[in-house]
């Protein structure tokens, strides 16, 4: 079923500026049927959500929609608990991996709308993901043997014997997720693979919270039907697999699967503190295959996801791991009928709850405060590996040793120095330095900066973060977290930020693309373009079309036209336009304001006394609900010396002695012939 | 015993009963399964330090009976906490909804039990005619009818197909800015979902209001009245649908009490912004607070209503002696 082909890098024509329509307008609907029925009526452009099967079906048939598929970011697993028996068991383990009958999940389970996978660092991760690790093929016999060889041989009754007391084995316990279908499938099918080769299961059948309260907090479990999401950087193997990060008996471990393999935790702090590229990608590969080789945890399958838009949009980007709603797109889309202005009208599945940048952990959220605030730098979304300079047009890293003897890096990051936040303020290297520092007091973005010791602004556009660590990924770390405004932030106290909301506090202020203007709870929340932003398309402004300048004689006046059309290709009837007159020493001797006489036209009448060669330049400007524009052009003009006086009456005397003259000969000669 | 005594005595069972429920509320979800705390912590974005905080922010480390007595003082002063969910205030979510709940709540009860009261009378004059069969029938299958499907039905037909009316919310996308154009953008908005809400329950009103107007018009003063010569029209809204009330009187106070907690399906469906679809948020997420305050008002309502039926009752029925 897959509608194309898994993203080709380098495959979209990006440009990286923007926004090119007005206005993001987010249209809230609480149930998903609710919003492609807007697709598919034309009352939104863009669906936040994956389609269901059936929504793919039936927008297939329709014409007007396009379809793109991508590659979740995210995977579900079996998960074991490697510190409880019997599944601390490497063969057990092994056994039930062989179990897993993959081929069946992707065409019975997933239906198309999934691939199986080996590997918890999925293909999608490019040059991240190890193609050559162990696999487990569904295969009983080898399940079979490989409990016989650790023991587990069948007892009389059909069941499994346990090495450990001779006895049959006690039930493995099976968390198997309720509230998801396929997870419910999934561990179905396995637990009768298990009862078939006689292993005893406690198959619990509960939902999320109930699951969560067994596996995350009191980690009373053998086996669950987990599910992770993931990143674009692969650091988080060590989160997941690490031991330090099983907290044991403390509820919430990151490690919750108490992986305890030395090996692999020496690959993993490579991973998690090597400087260098091709050292991090090695440690990356080996981590892969010692938790292949050990089973320490079962990668079942990555969704596939299908996104849907209405036709008639350009620009779209279909990112890996998250499909057409990419920060990109709403960077680049328009219409292909007008490359600038109108409205992207974007569904969103569910209200937005909590605007603080800080403590926001919804995916709805999100999608309101990527448009409004900026990063450092962004990926490529169509090249996870690849990093886009944004608010910083360069960095250097370098190794560097704390105070305290730890070795980490120093990152220069190189600003732009035209970005200002939708207030007008100036965006400087101190919000920046603001920016990690308050971070690093609690909230979502706490462990991005924690291992930062400090940062130097040497100037407006320079900021040099110190780090205890060597971490390739520290650079992501800092680059990918949004830029928070000091002059708003630093006046919510250390004690308020948590329950602070900006939303109410009309401080949704950012450098983004797009400027917070309205939210009418549980119905939309609109976002304008930032006119003024930093990286806005060259193309979207004011064009001054025509300038009609006459042949101007000294001391007479005439009339100068200007003709103003805005990025529509529409006449801009409410500017205001300006001709200043300079001479050739710079000077400037008249300026004129120009009044609009309709259609976009604009005029003045123009008077200059003396000849000689000057410049006219002409200012334009305008005001819209995309912002101000403004538009300037010179040209040279000449004025001509005015015909002289004295010479006019001159010409004009001697003209009238010719015609005389003539006169009075033509009467003379008349005469004579009429006398002769 | 008087008016006054009797309000007394009702007012002193109301807050026993006030209090009883309070308390079951609180243990309610203390002996829930799940553990609120996944929601708040489950993220592995926070440190285990954030984690601390967010527990002592929510008071989750304290014992419960020092819980209960905090508990029963937010609720009598009107603060329900921060919702684990949004982190925002309870009672700001919940009066930012209420309006679009009663609205839609409060319409299509009053036209159910408008139409489900006339269908009734008319059903029981008509007994056994072809009228009466299909009122019953027809209340029947509606009431039957999930309202979920009914909504999804009407949304695609009339929402998508038809494009009659709008798919999602109480306003359109932005709004009109006139009074009257927003008046009426509403009330175009409110339709279908109250629609929806009517079919479900208009039949509830004409099975009681029949059953007690068959009742009423087997009496002999019924017959009286007929033998008089009075209109078939007057006896049967003057003098039966009168006596039949009373029932119908205590169902629809109690109904109103409900008015506040919404519809869950229905809001889910029509993206209607109201406490039901709060509710539904609410569960999936184990946002305590919320049902807390949720269950907490809709008790409060329903009490109120019962005792408000109990007053009414006794003005509007003679023989009733308090």
């Amino acid at each position: 079923m897959i509608l194309e082909p898994a993203l080709v890098p380098g495959a979209e024509a990006i440009e990286w500026n923007g926004p090119r329509v007005d206005s993001l307008l987010m249209k809230i609907y609480g149930d998903p049927v609710a919003e492609g029925l807007a697709l598919a009526a034309n009352e939104i452009d863009i669906m936040d959500v994956p389609l269901t099967p059936e929504q793919v079906e039936e927008f297939q048939k329709n014409p007007n929609i396009v379809l793109k598929s991508f590659e979740d970011l995210g995977m579900a697993e079996l998960d074991f608990n490697n510190q409880m028996w019997p599944t601390s068991d490497v063969n057990f383990r092994q056994a039930i991996a062989h179990l897993i009958d993959k081929n069946w999940i992707e065409t019975d389970v997933l239906k198309g709308f999934g691939v199986s996978i080996d590997n918890p660092v999925p293909s999608v991760l490019g040059g991240w993901s190890n193609p050559n690790i162990k696999k487990y093929p569904y295969d009983p016999d080898a399940a079979k043997a490989l409990l016989n060889e650790a023991g587990f041989t069948l007892g009389p009754d059909g069941l499994r014997i346990d090495p450990k007391t001779g006895k049959t084995l006690q039930p493995v316990v099976f968390y198997i997720r309720a509230d998801d279908p396929q997870r419910t499938a999934i561990g179905e099918r396995i637990r009768k693979e298990m009862e078939q080769l006689g292993i005893p299961v406690d198959a619990r059948f509960a939902e999320r919270a109930v699951c969560s309260e067994a596996v995350l907090k009191k980690y009373e479990y053998n086996i669950y039907t987990g599910g992770v999401g993931i990143t674009a950087d692969p650091d988080y193997l060590f989160w997941f697999y690490f031991s330090g990060m099983d907290i044991y008996p403390e509820p919430y471990g990151y490690n919750y699967l108490r992986i305890h393999n030395d090996d692999l935790d020496e690959a993993l702090l490579k991973i998690h503190s090597g400087s260098a590229l091709e050292d991090v990608r090695s440690a990356v590969f080996k981590a892969q295959e010692i938790l292949a080789e050990n089973a320490h945890v079962v990668p079942l399958y990555q969704r596939i996801g299908v996104k849907a838009y209405r036709k008639g949009w350009e620009g779209v980007v279909n990112g890996a791991g998250e499909g057409i709603n990419t920060w990109v797109t709403f960077l680049n889309t328009h219409r292909e009928e007008q490359e600038y202005g109108g409205e992207i009208r974007y569904g969103l599945s569910s209200d937005i709850e909590n605007l603080n940048v800080l403590t926001t952990e919804w995916q709805t959220d999100l999608e309101v405060l990527y448009r409004i605030y900026d990063s450092l730098l962004i990926k490529n979304p169509v090249n996870l590996a690849e990093d886009i300079p944004w608010l910083a047009t360069s960095w250097v890293m370098a190794p560097w040793t704390s105070p305290s003897g730890v070795p980490g890096l120093k990152i220069t990051f190189n600003l732009v120095n035209n970005a200002t936040w939708h207030d007008g303020v100036r965006f400087t290297s101190a919000d920046v330095k603001f920016c990690i520092e308050y971070y690093q007091q609690g909230g979502r973005w706490a462990g991005y900066v924690s291992n930062v010791e400090k940062v130097d602004v040497p100037s407006d556009t320079v900021a040099v973060t110190y780090l205890n660590t060597t971490s390739y990924f520290a650079l992501h770390w800092l680059g990918s977290m949004p830029i928070i405004p000091k002059h708003i932030w630093e006046k919510v106290s250390p004690a308020d930020w948590q329950t602070y909301d900006p939303l109410r506090e009309k401080t949704l202020i950012g450098t983004g693309p797009f400027r917070f203007v309205e939210r009418k709870a549980g119905e939309y929340i609109l976002l304008r373009a930032n006119s003024e932003y930093f990286k806005r398309p060259p193309g979207k402004t004011l064009t001054i079309q025509e300038v009609s300048l006459p042949t101007l004689t000294a001391g007479e006046a005439q009339e100068i036209d200007v003709t103003l059309i805005d990025y529509t290709e529409a006449p801009v009837t409410a500017g205001t336009v300006t001709a200043t007159i300079i001479d050739a020493e710079g000077k400037e001797v008249a300026k004129i304001n120009l009044s609009h006489k309709g259609e976009g036209a604009y005029s003045a009448s123009l008077a200059i006394e003396k000849s000689g060669e000057y410049t006219v330049e002409i200012k334009a400007s305008y005001t819209s609900v995309a912002g101000t524009f403004t538009a300037a052009r010179e040209f040279p003009l000449t004025v001509k010396e005015a015909f002289p006086m004295t010479t006019t009456i001159l010409a004009i005397a001697i003209i009238t002695v010719i015609v005389l003259v003539s006169y009075i000969l033509i009467r003379r000669r008349r005469s004579k012939k009429a006398s002769t | 015993m008087t008016l006054q005594a009797f309000v007394l005595r009702r007012v002193a069972n109301m807050l026993l009963l006030l209090f009883f429920v309070m308390t079951l509320n609180f243990l309610i979800f203390m002996a829930a399964p799940g553990d609120p705390m996944t929601v708040i912590v489950g993220s592995r974005l926070l440190t285990t330090q954030q984690r601390e905080d967010l527990i002592e922010l929510y008071g989750l480390q304290e014992p419960i009976w020092s819980r209960y007595v905090k508990y029963l003082r937010n609720m009598l002063t009107w603060q329900f906490g921060y919702s684990y969910y949004s982190l925002r205030p309870v009672s700001e979510e919940i009066m930012e909804r209420l309006p679009n709940t009663i609205l839609l709540m409060g319409v299509s009860l009053l036209a159910s039990i408008a139409a489900g009261v006339v269908i009734g009378v008319y059903a029981a004059a008509k007994r056994g005619k072809l009228f009466d069969i299909v009122a019953i029938t027809s209340s029947l299958v509606t009431y039957a009818l999930p309202t979920f499907w009914m909504g999804l039905v009407f949304l695609f037909f009339f929402g998508y197909q038809l494009g009659l009316f709008p798919l999602a919310g109480t306003m359109s996308r932005p709004p009109p800015s006139e009074l009257f154009s927003k008046a009426g953008d509403l009330l175009w908005h409110l339709f279908l979902p109250a629609l929806t809400l009517f079919l479900y329950s208009y039949g509830g009103w004409a099975l009681i209001t029949r059953s007690t107007m068959l009742e009423a018009l087997s009496e002999e003063y019924i017959w009286s009245a007929r033998a008089k010569g009075v209109s078939e029209r007057t006896i049967l809204f003057k003098h039966a649908l009168r006596n039949a009330l009373l029932p119908l009187i205590t169902n629809a106070a109690v109904s109103f009490g409900f008015l506040v907690s919404g519809a869950i399906l229905t809001e889910q469906v029509f993206s209607w912004h109201g406490i039901g679809s709060y509710t539904w948020n609410a569960i999936q997420y184990n946002d305590y607070p919320v049902l807390q305050a949720v269950f907490y008002i809709t008790a409060v309502c329903v009490i109120l209503a019962n005792f408000a039926a109990d007053i009414i009752y006794g003005l509007v029925d003679p023989r009733v002696k308090y």
